[in-house]
């Protein structure tokens, strides 16, 4: 484990608690001031922003805002941009209600990519190595995003979003590449390809050192499998557009022990709560809602932001730390024959060597029971196990409650997805 | 240590800000504002990391 700087990893106390309270105040007041979303939703809500004093009046008198929200504010003002927008992302629309707008002016360009500083220096690269980025340069927050945390860590980008799997590959070992930005389930396939290539990054001398997954959940034995085979530790980041990148990220590693790690919240840049449904702050080993407030995004900032993300809070302060691996939707939950099934707890059984990728169709069945179908692609050149499909129908029944039937599709059927997998459709009669 | 830094990036900024204005008087010159802008902001950003508040 390595610094980024120790002038802010080093607060503690009452000068942290003094850091935090003052940049809430400046936070919440600079969005009234700045910020025309903010203004008309403080307005509609009546709230008073100079009653904000501390963290606590913070809490008391902010509500939460939700992307309904932003939204909602979107279209009553449409093209409504201040006059020093410098550039425009979009969220990924992922959510299937909407994108949104984030405008960013100069000083969020500065700050674009010191999160992502913070989890590669923590990672233990250094200045004038090598990471490839694999995951898409386009109209969200995502591409200027990657190559911003580069260059504010001064890592050289080999940017790996166009072309084939192999040539991927084959740059990764042509540059050097010390660390690796990606989805968990494009490494699941990248693996799957460097397999059937016959390379062996443990032999060879790989200099990957790094891999940085993000935006899905993935589970210990699938990451521990990872690192066995690329010879690198898997770590994590969390951010999002509303955040201006990664406000959470591990230090040692996405693994510890056989056991999930530790991500570490970057507390002077971001304040980070976790929520129950009723608003409260959970205690330390409960799972709750990400609520966010960013305390250097002057354009549209995240001021008690509900994601709609869940983790679990380890350890609450300045500093707070969450576990790696398990962040899910709070609304990805579907009920299914009474039960309450989380897609991420299939992710975890499911994607094993040599599983590629899998689509879940839930159903209603002939007899009008409820169903889920899965379809898995497996890896066409690896020798599968005559128990495989057992062995993945018993550990679903096992860990999320409920027996699904397993059928395989044919190599190809699908697609590639480097940004946040959509695995799961619903055709139910009844929804 | 800190201190020091903070009393010279604060004498820096000074300095800057009187570049800005004189660049502000140049005229067809866009390019050289946008540079001001964005050293503006970078030593925001710096500033913000040396766990001081702009």
């Amino acid at each position: 484990m390595t610094t980024a700087n120790a002038l802010t990893e080093s607060m503690s106390g009452l000068t942290a608690t003094r850091f935090r309270d003052t940049a809430l105040v400046r936070a919440v007041r600079l969005a009234r001031d700045e910020s025309p979303f903010h203004r008309w939703f403080y307005g509609d809500h009546a709230v008073d922003v100079d009653s904000v004093v501390d963290q606590r009046s913070f809490a008391l008198h902010i509500p939460v805002a939700r992307k309904a929200e932003y939204l909602r504010y979107q279209k009553l003002h449409p093209g409504t941009v201040r006059d020093d927008v410098r550039q425009l992302h979009l969220t990924s629309g992922t959510s299937g209600v909407g994108r949104e707008v984030h405008p960013r002016t100069a000083h969020d360009l500065a700050a674009l990519g010191t999160g992502g500083a913070y989890q590669y220096f923590w990672a233990g690269l250094a200045a004038g190595e090598k990471i490839m980025l694999t995951i898409p340069y386009s109209q969200t927050m995502a591409g200027p995003y990657f190559q911003a945390s580069a260059l504010a860590a001064g890592l050289v980008p080999t940017n790996a979003f166009t072309g084939s799997t192999a040539e991927r590959i084959d740059m990764l070992q042509r540059f050097g590449c010390a660390g690796m930005s990606i989805t968990p389930s494009y490494l699941h396939r990248m693996t799957a390809e460097a397999k059937r290539l016959g390379i062996e990054p443990k032999r060879s001398g790989s200099a990957l050192r790094a891999i940085f997954l993000s935006g899905e959940p993935y589970g210990i034995e699938w990451a521990e499998s990872m690192q066995e085979f690329w010879s690198a530790t898997v770590h994590e980041g969390w951010g999002a557009t509303q955040t201006l990148g990664v406000v959470m990220a591990t230090k040692t590693g996405a693994i510890e022990e056989h056991g999930r790690g530790v991500l570490h919240g970057i507390g002077h840049r971001c304040l980070i709560e976790v929520l129950n449904p009723d608003g409260v702050a959970v205690a330390p080993g409960e799972r709750g809602e990400i609520v966010v407030t960013t305390l250097r995004t002057r354009g549209l900032p995240s001021i008690r932001f509900g994601m709609g993300d869940s983790i679990r809070l380890l350890r609450d302060g300045f500093f707070p730390e969450f576990e790696a691996g398990s962040i899910g939707r709070i609304d990805d939950m579907i009920k299914i024959r009474g039960m309450n099934i989380w897609p991420s707890a299939v992710d975890a059984a499911v994607l094993r060597v040599p599983v590629l990728d899998y689509r879940a169709i839930v159903h209603t069945a002939d007899n009008g029971s409820e169903s889920v179908d899965l379809q898995l692609e497996i890896d066409a050149a690896a020798d599968v196990d005559p128990n495989l499909m057992a062995d993945i129908a018993e550990t679903i029944k096992r860990t999320v409650g409920i027996s699904m039937s397993i059928s395989v599709l044919p190599t190809g059927t699908l697609d590639e997805q480097h940004f946040k997998s959509r695995r799961w459709t619903d055709r139910r009669a009844v929804r | 240590m800190t201190d020091s830094i903070e009393q010279e990036l604060a004498r820096a900024r000074t300095h800057l800000d009187a570049v800005t204005q004189l660049v502000a008087e140049l005229p067809e010159s866009p390019l050289l504002i946008q540079f001001c802008e964005r050293i503006d902001a970078l030593v925001d950003e710096f500033t913000w990391e040396l766990g001081a508040q702009p």
